[in-house]
């Protein structure tokens, strides 16, 4: 009766010890996660940007036509620079 | 003596018409030569005006042929600075580099340290990406450049004054001209991490004063990289496209610029 009674006692500890070590593994797991952001896969948007072929005459419409084809680099270089600012405080 | 002089009269009447119609038949040839005379002369004026036009047009696709090439020739010039300063760059930053990598080396953790190794070389590939993005950017903005000369030269052999709309375009060339040695300047900049101001690490005790220094060096590596690349890209290159702009405007200006037919020579032709 008593050897029944320990080892219950004994499977039963054994599935907490396993339960704390999953239970420990995925906090680990999370926290990491959190800490350490996915790298950006490094690929500069000006990489990807190509420009436009220009128009093939001179008139006004045409040569007004080719300039406002490029695109503002605004938005791009500001991607850039959010980043490379995700990955430096990710560090 | 009544009929005679009825007579008398009548005779006198169709006398003076027969002299009349003399007269007549002799003012329609000089006419019509000086219609062919004036004709000739309009002609004549008509093909010196061609002529002139045509020496001019002649003239001008020299002058684009020329300007073409120049602005090849310059594009290339700037290719090899811009190659030279960046073997120069390398060249001077090869040793730092390679402390820097043994810093890298050093970090225990190894996400830490795969992002390290990543971003030790991130700064000097944005570096190049964007200057020559912007080179290439440029570029265009001479094609455009070119463009609009090409556009004034047209309307200037057509007697229009284009003199606002040149004077505009010159100044775009210039702003581009401008930029393209700020963007050299720009390319010949480096951005690697100074190991020499990060604690080596000898122990996993200083792990931490290893890791917090290279965050120092990324952070500042990373501002002074943004800063110049925004000061470019809001600066110079700012400048040479509202340049361009202002010329495109100004060449708006001329009246009937885009018109390539030759009005002078339309409307002879039609008479």
């Amino acid at each position: 009766m008593d050897n029944q009674y320990n080892a219950q006692q004994g499977s039963s500890a054994v599935w907490w010890v396993a339960g704390i070590l999953v239970l420990v593994a995925l906090a680990a797991w999370y926290f990491y996660g959190k800490q350490t952001p996915a790298p950006s896969t490094g690929t500069s948007t000006a990489e990807q940007t190509q420009l436009p072929a220009p128009t093939a005459s001179n008139t006004t419409a045409d040569i007004s036509t080719d300039l406002s084809q490029l695109a503002d680099d605004a938005a791009a270089l500001n991607a850039d620079a959010a980043a490379s600012a995700a990955d430096v405080s990710g560090f | 003596m009544k009929t005679a002089g009825i007579v008398g009269g009548i005779a006198l009447l169709l006398s003076a018409g027969i002299a009349f119609a003399q007269e007549g038949s002799n003012v329609a040839p000089a006419r019509q030569q000086a219609k062919e005379q004036v004709k000739e002369a309009k002609g004549a004026a008509l093909e010196k005006r061609q002529a002139v036009r045509e020496e001019a047009k002649q003239k001008m696709e020299v002058a684009r042929e020329e300007a073409k090439q120049k602005m090849e020739a310059a594009r290339e010039a700037t290719k090899a600075r811009i190659e030279t300063v960046r073997e120069e760059a390398k060249g001077r930053v090869e040793a730092q580099k390679e402390k820097a990598k043994e810093r890298v080396a050093a970090i225990q953790d190894k996400v830490k340290k795969q992002l390290a190794e990543k971003m030790a070389n991130q700064f000097e590939r944005l570096n190049t990406t964007w200057t020559d993005h912007f080179l290439k950017l440029l570029d265009r903005y001479e094609e455009i450049a070119q463009k609009m000369q090409d556009r004034a030269a047209i309307a200037a052999a057509r007697g229009k004054d284009v003199s606002a709309a040149t004077a505009a375009i010159e100044s775009a060339t210039a702003a581009i001209t401008t930029a393209r040695e700020a963007v050299t300047a720009q390319a010949a900049k480096t951005y690697v991490l100074d190991a020499s101001v990060v604690a080596a690490a000898t122990s996993a005790s200083n792990q931490g004063e290893l890791v917090q220094g290279l965050r120092k060096q990324f952070q500042d590596l990373h501002k002074s990289l943004f800063q110049d690349l925004f000061a470019i890209r809001d600066g110079v290159m700012k400048t040479a496209k509202t340049a361009l702009q202002s010329a495109l405007s100004a060449l708006n200006k001329v009246p009937r610029v885009d018109d390539d037919t030759d009005d002078e020579a339309t409307s002879a032709t039609e008479q």
